[in-house]
């Protein structure tokens, strides 16, 4: 009987339409996304696996299937909505339920089909990355051995488990509830405990309940591959165990429970009595007389009109009923109240850095809310949309509304604008939240016309297009349930950056990005941005034009015949269709005219050719001899007002090479008018405009030792936009750029190079290394800011508007006004590189004077320009910069100029901070709204404790005057090292000065998680940090910072301070050649120990990494009340090699150890010799040990995701 | 006032043909469309509706070509579709006026006339602020029927109204449609032959889309005046009598069939003259098609 039940159920499924179609679209998203990963079209790429993995490794198997999870809720949704629900809606049940079915029997064949289904259809994306990944065009490189375990494997845990999971849970609802809106609230449900889930997994304290309550195990899969490498990952498979193994138990639990309710509690009857809210009716009938005194003839005389003035009464009456119904729907309460209680659950981490929040200023609020919101407000608007539009439909009143005497247009365009009202609502009630958000963190600046601004002049015109696209999307498809995948589809496309057009001009609401910051509100692009939404609203109202067309009323026809029906009518909207098309086409013109004809556009694929060109055509230049820049100097002029940038420059070059120079080759940024006037002799030989590449020959040879002038005169444009936006870099306030932007290069560029293995195969370019060894003589000839900079003298003259200053690298020696205008004149005092600044911007200012405490260096100006309402921490950055030059001077060298300068720059140029000669410009986004009101609250647990990031970074910047400004890095591998790397060390020093080593332990923990994670997310092949690649940013800064530290410790700070010394004397302001890693390590190693050279090593040399276990912790006390402590501590230690194998080492460590009491207070802290496998220690101690933690300050890299620690336990 | 109905065509995606050559003219008053299920009654009530397209032939009502001009005729129609639901949680005050409102009574002081007119008209005005969607089954029809007549229409359709109703709400109904069919067209299709008879001047039965019969009822019934004979059988019989008589239906009378045959003679036998009625002027029709089209 039930295998009879399922294949009638499964029979019926298979023939249905929308299940094909969902299998289908899955099969081909999988199929197109390998090809688009494995490079197959040039105009959509996307990047899923590291160079050194392939496509259907076990790793990126599991990860593709797991983008699909967002579907499979959905999928369920719609499975048991068709194969239960369905027996409701058409009161089916009354049968099934007198046939003598039993009711163990219904309910497990709705389960068993509903699953299978589900299943099937999302095997979709499986079979069509398998099948992909059998396509012989496609590049070999990218794919591996098939291994049908890759694929089994996670669609058994990744799929199989949660859809069974989710169906008992959805069937036990629906058949309980009976009632098709339960789908929807768990729908909603699911993506929020999602989101909640992931919340709770970003903080480390807290990732194992973020990990438990995600309902798909995922998160719980992340914490088990935790620290493994991107090679190991390619042949891992999921282990049923610890956390990931007490939430699949947990949610089946939950699954199986919900069934065993059902089971209990369903009955065969046709009214559920079962939570049932609806009030009983009394359906007798009291009215019972035949005849009504009534006639219908008094009413003759009432005439209706259809003339405009009651055309409006009726669309607001329509409107008002469509809104009060989504304002009393179920979705409507629930996503507000899940929203307001994810939202006051995230807010407590606005702007997290190191698990230490910002303050809650607007724009973060703006940002929090729009991101919380985002993908709960966009399923409910697909939702609700489809809910709306097939309303008449479920209430079964759809043929005496279509009767009715009034246009399709009124129902059409009042149900839209009553959703789009309600995302007004909804909005307007986020602003309220986060007002009260705000308030409740005692933070009382509330930017309300920001928030309006933000809200309503930009977020919302988003929502409304989306909410057009919704409407038009149900109307056309006519299939609720097909229309939301199909509308989510193109959700989380958009989320996960694919876009097969970059041109916004294609890509639906496409425009600008538009960012709020203080400094310089929302900038440049706001009238690009409205230019392109105008163009995209007439299309929205194209689009419903369009869907009034093929709006269903009465008869319910197909596809092609709506079509044909809609051809017909097209007469009626004719004229406005006409209008809006020439509107939307002319401004489709005046953009591209601004975007491809006033200014160029280039797509990916085009710059990526343009650099295989660049390299085919040129690299027969590379190590030709170029002259020196010896002298730089430069007058700038930026004009805030009218958004221009123009100068005049001037090199002093000298041949500092053996070899005469006949041939100059020069290239230069694309956005800039240039003039370029040489002092000797020259013609223009070769010219390559598209590629910027030129070649003067000299009349006259350059000898060696001779010099020559080149002066240049150039203006950034103004003129129109550019698809990203304005084309202007000149802000109203807060300007930043560099000298990159406009300073021209000499000879060939090796940086344009293309790096990937794969894209470098593809364009048959030959075989390139990562990064130069540390002995190539053409790397070491270049520092790390090009081949072009070397330590000169600049001189810079900079001006700006009256009301803002001007600030460049170097001394300001002289500022004056001249009409109306500010001037600047900045000169070095050490040499600089060529590298400089141009910041300009109205500040307040906070400055002081360091002198160190015996006068031995010169004093420093210090100031601190700010925008005036970010005060907050400007004294931390101020002491900050006191005490580092305090640090460095005493324990490195004298800082090498007169003044030195933080200047906050607004977050739309990145979250970051940067080093110049002298100035650091500062993110507004990074320290300076850092909430640090609880820093100094001495009984905060460990967990809540803040970190004072503004003062690190702070620290890390002024560091950068010495790694970077005195000793600079050569362009090999290993090149970040002796500049990020040192600097991390140097601030972190600063920081344990000031705030104790307790401190620093939080900041370690979050390193050494952030460079775990990192190890399998890499995209060449993880290195030691000795030779580590430039874009390797959590070896150089977070393991770099964790291994510096821990040489630091081991070694002593004298080793590290002598050493640095050392090298300082040996290559501060020094050209070619430079120094590299290797040089350092040299002088450390001579400094150190020989019985810790194992340990210098092991942290730069190799990828080295321990695994500990403690096996057991006992104390006793004796009799002089003392404790006595035994441990055993198991540690293996593993050399990483470079595929990433990880090889066993036999090992006689020192490692740490830390005994701790009941109130976390260190009773010991000891390094110990710990050989391979299982090592017995005992302590003597004073007070009674609560735990004992390896390695409690980081020293050592160990994988465990939580540091390793257990409870004492007492001897008996 | 004339609704003509000219060679309608109609055949659906799955390809039942719903309205095969359909023609038909229509007159003031009731007019009673008869006919077995799927006859196509439906189909042609919709097309009349603008609820449906024909694939061929043509529909006016005086001078308003239906199939082109939808939004003239919803502006003179009133429709009581066969099955119907409303939007829970609204009172039947609320929801008559709101569709006074959409069919084109601007006037508040009218609108609110209308409603407590229509309200009273059917016995609904102690219930005005009772949720529909919790009204028995008599009165939504009721409330239904209210919802047609909004607004004076010219032309009300009515799709198998007293489908489901017990004997009491049937006639209540019933007396309700009756008033309603002075100066305007109204078309009730129905497959109770009594309410025709009961309602309607003006008759056609179709079957199969095609019109097999059309005329006043007491006209039709006048034809077959002399010719149908009745007889009580026992059910082995039946068979028997099939083949020899011309059997126009049968209806079990105290559990045994009681035949009408059609004979112009007296058949003897025991068969007792009956002055005929609508049934069997539509059974004879029904079946008269039916052998055409088996032969």
């Amino acid at each position: 009987m039930l295998l009879q039940l399922i294949s009638f159920e499964l029979l019926k499924a298979c023939k249905k339409r929308a299940n094909q179609i969902y299998f289908l679209i899955l099969f081909v998203i999988g199929f197109f996304l390998v090809h688009a990963a494995a490079g197959f079209f040039d105009f959509f790429k996307v990047v899923l696996v590291g160079e050194t993995m392939h496509l259907n490794g076990a790793s990126l198997i599991s990860t593709f299937l797991g983008y699909f999870k967002v579907f499979l809720i959905f999928v369920v949704a719609a499975t048991v909505s068709s194969i239960v629900f369905v027996d409701y809606k058409y009161n089916t049940l009354s049968m099934t339920f007198t046939t003598g079915v039993s009711k163990t029997h219904f309910i497990f064949s709705k389960l068993i089909s509903s699953f299978i289904v589900a299943s099937i259809i999302m095997s979709g994306a499986i079979f069509g990355h398998a099948l992909a990944c059998t396509m012989p065009y496609l590049d070999a490189s990218f794919f591996n051995d098939f291994n049908v375990i890759y694929y089994l494997s996670p669609f058994a845990n990744n799929y199989l488990l949660n859809i069974f999971i989710m169906t008992s849970i959805f069937i036990a609802l629906t058949m309980i509830f009976r009632s098709s809106l339960v789908n929807w609230v768990l729908v909603i449900l699911f993506y929020s405990f999602n989101i909640i889930a992931s919340f709770y997994f970003e903080d480390i304290d807290t990732s194992v309940l973020g990990a438990m309550i995600d309902p798909t195990g995922s998160l719980a899969t992340k914490l088990q591959m935790h620290g493994l490498s991107a090679e190991q990952l390619e042949n891992y498979t999921l282990n049923l165990e610890g956390v990931y193994l007490w939430n699949r138990l947990m949610w089946l639990a939950i699954g199986l429970l919900s069934l065993l309710i059902l089971l209990f509690k369903f009955d065969f009857q046709y009214q559920s009595n079962f939570f049932n809210f609806r009030k009983k009716s009394s359906k007798t009938d009291i009215n019972d007389k035949p005849y009504s005194a009534f006639q219908i003839q008094q009413l003759a005389h009432i005439k209706t009109d259809h003339e405009k003035s009651s055309k409006w009464s009726i669309w607001l009456s329509s409107y008002l009923n469509e809104l009060r119904f989504i304002t009393f729907s179920l979705h409507f309460v629930l996503t507000i109240i899940i929203g307001f209680a994810m939202l006051i659950m995230t807010s407590s981490s606005t702007g997290n850095m190191y698990e230490t929040a910002s303050y809650p200023v607007t724009f973060e609020m703006v940002e929090l809310i729009t991101q919380t919101f985002n993908l709960l407000l966009t399923v409910f608007i697909a939702l609700m949309a489809g809910e709306l539009i097939w309303r008449e439909r479920a209430n079964k009143c759809n043929e005496i509304n279509d009767a009715l005497p009034v246009s399709s247009l009124i129902p059409a365009s009042s149900k839209m604008m009553a959703l789009v009202s309600c995302v007004a609502i909804f909005l307007a009630l986020f602003i309220v939240a986060g007002i009260f958000i705000q308030y409740s963190k005692e933070f009382y600046d509330y930017q309300l016309s920001q928030y309006f601004i933000s809200i309503f002049g930009f977020e919302f015109i988003d929502y409304m297009l989306f909410t057009i696209l919704a409407f038009f999307t149900h109307t056309l498809i006519n299939n609720k349930y097909l229309t939301i995948m199909i509308l989510l589809i193109y959700y989380f496309a958009g989320v996960f950056g694919a876009s097969f057009f970059e041109h916004n001009l294609l890509k639906f609401n496409g425009a600008p990005l538009v960012s709020y910051s203080d400094l310089n509100a929302y900038g440049n692009n706001v009238f690009s941005y409205w230019i392109f939404k105008i163009y995209w609203l007439l299309f929205a109202i194209i689009l419903l034009l369009i869907a009034n067309l093929m709006w269903v009323r009465g008869e319910v026809l197909g596809f092609r015949r709506r079509v044909n029906l809609a051809l017909n009518n097209i007469s009626i909207i004719s004229k406005p269709l006409i209008s809006v098309m020439a509107l939307f086409v002319i401004t489709g013109c005046f953009i591209f005219y601004n975007t491809n004809i006033l200014n160029t556009y280039e797509n990916s694929n085009d710059k990526e050719l343009q650099r295989v060109a660049y390299e085919s055509n040129y690299k027969q230049y590379e190590g030709l001899i170029n002259p020196e820049i010896m002298d730089i100097k430069i007058n700038i002029d930026m004009f805030p007002e009218s958004k221009l940038i123009s100068g005049h420059g001037l090199f002093e070059l000298k041949n500092t090479s053996n070899q005469s120079i006949e041939t100059i080759h020069l290239g230069y940024d694309k956005v800039v008018n240039y003039k370029l006037v040489f002092s000797e002799g020259t013609n223009l030989s070769f010219q390559d405009d598209k590629l910027k590449y030129y070649i003067y020959t000299l009349n006259k040879p350059l000898k060696p030792n001779d010099s020559m002038t080149l002066s240049f005169d150039f203006a950034m444009n103004n003129t129109g936009f550019k698809n990203s936006g304005a084309t202007s870099m000149m802000n109203n306030n807060g300007t930043f750029i560099n000298s990159g932007a406009f300073f021209p290069t000499f000879g060939y560029n090796s940086s344009q190079e293309i790096l990937s293995k794969r894209l470098r195969a593809k364009h048959n370019l030959p075989k390139k290394p990562l990064a130069l060894s540390r002995d190539d003589k053409q790397g070491l000839k270049s520092s790390m800011f090009g081949e072009n900079s070397h330590f000169t003298n600049i001189d810079i003259t900079i001006s700006t508007s009256a009301d803002q200053t001007a600030f460049s690298a170097g001394n300001l020696i002289k500022k004056w006004t001249q009409g109306g205008r500010h001037y600047y004149h900045y000169k070095n005092k050490a040499k600089v590189q060529n590298f400089i600044p141009f910041i300009s911007g109205n500040y307040a200012v906070k400055s002081e004077l360091w002198q160190d405490e015996f006068n031995k260096f010169d004093p420093v100006e210090i100031s601190v320009n700010y925008f005036p309402s970010h005060h907050y921490n400007v004294d931390k950055i101020m002491q900050s910069t006191k005490d580092s030059l305090d640090y460095y001077s005493k324990h490195f060298s004298a800082f090498s100029q007169d003044q030195l300068r933080i200047i906050e720059f607004p977050r739309t140029y990145g979250s970051f901070a940067q080093s110049f000669p002298a100035t650091v410009p500062f993110s507004e986004s990074i320290g300076f709204l850092t909430d640090l009101r609880e820093l100094e609250k001495a009984d905060l647990p460990f967990d809540e404790q803040k970190i004072d990031i503004a003062y690190f970074v702070t620290a890390h910047e002024v560091a950068h005057q010495w790694w970077a400004h005195q000793v600079s890095s050569a362009n090999v591998e290993g090149i970040n090292f002796l500049v990020e790397s040192l600097s991390e060390y140097s601030a972190l020093k600063v920081m344990e000065n000031k705030y104790g080593k307790q401190k620093i332990k939080k900041f370690l923990r979050t390193e050494r998680q952030k460079y775990l994670i990192s190890r399998g997310m890499e995209t060449y092949e993880e290195r030691p940090l000795a030779r580590s690649l430039a874009s390797q940013q959590a070896t150089v800064y977070n393991k770099g910072s964790l291994s510096l530290y821990a040489l630091d410790n081991y070694l002593g700070t004298e080793v590290f301070d002598k050493t640095i010394q050392a090298f300082i004397k040996d290559f501060a302001y020094k050209s070619a050649p430079y120094p590299t890693s290797k040089d350092f390590i040299d002088l450390l190693m001579a400094n150190s120990p020989k019985d810790l050279h194992y340990f210098i090593d092991d942290h730069l040399n190799k990828i080295t990494l321990y695994k500990a276990k403690l096996i057991d912790a006992q104390y006793k006390r004796d009799e002089n009340f003392e404790y006595q402590a035994h441990i055993t501590v198991e540690i293996d230690k593993f050399y990483s090699d470079k595929n990433g194998k990880e090889v066993l080492t036999e090992m006689n460590d020192l490692i740490e150890i830390g005994i701790y009491n009941s109130e976390d207070k260190e009773l010991t802290l000891e390094k110990f010799k710990l050989k391979t496998g299982e090592n017995k220690l005992s302590f003597k101690l004073k007070r009674k040990p609560k735990y004992i933690v390896i390695d409690p300050y980081y020293h050592i890299m160990t994988t465990d995701f939580e540091i390793v620690k257990k409870d004492f336990i007492k001897m008996k | 006032m004339k609704l003509s109905i000219n060679n309608l065509c109609k055949t659906y995606a799955n390809g039942v043909v719903a309205l095969d050559d359909l023609s038909l003219d229509i007159g003031l008053g009731l007019f009673g469309l008869l006919g077995p299920n799927g006859a196509g009654k439906s189909s042609l009530m919709r097309t009349i509706a603008a609820l449906q397209t024909a694939d061929s032939g043509t529909v006016s009502f005086d001078e308003i070509d239906v199939l082109k001009q939808k939004a003239q005729i919803r502006k003179v129609l009133g429709y009581l579709p066969q099955e119907f639901g409303v939007f829970p949680k609204t009172s039947a005050y609320k929801l008559l006026d709101y569709y006074a409102l959409l069919k084109g009574i601007g006037h508040k002081k009218q609108r609110k006339e209308t409603v407590e007119g229509l309200l009273n008209l059917v016995n609904l005005y102690q219930d005005k602020n009772k949720n529909v969607y919790e009204f028995s089954g008599g009165m939504k029809q009721r409330f239904g029927i209210a919802q047609a007549l909004i607004g004076n229409p010219k032309l009300i359709i009515v799709d198998e109204p007293t489908a489901g109703l017990d004997p009491g709400e049937r006639v209540r109904f019933n007396n309700l449609l009756s008033q309603t069919g002075e100066d305007r067209i109204v078309l009730l299709s129905t497959h109770i032959v009594d309410d025709v008879s009961d309602l309607c001047s003006d008759m056609a039965i179709i079957n199969k889309g095609k019109v097999i019969m059309k005329g006043a009822p007491v006209d039709l019934i006048d034809a077959l005046a002399d010719r149908v004979w009745e007889k009580q059988i026992s059910k082995k019989d039946y068979d028997k009598y099939c083949q020899k008589y011309e059997v126009i239906h049968s209806r079990l009378h105290a559990g045994n069939p009681l035949i009408h045959i059609m004979n112009e003679d007296n058949p003897e036998n025991g068969f007792v003259k009956i002055t005929p009625k609508l049934d069997d002027v539509y059974f004879t029709a029904i079946n008269t098609q039916n052998n055409n089209v088996s032969k």
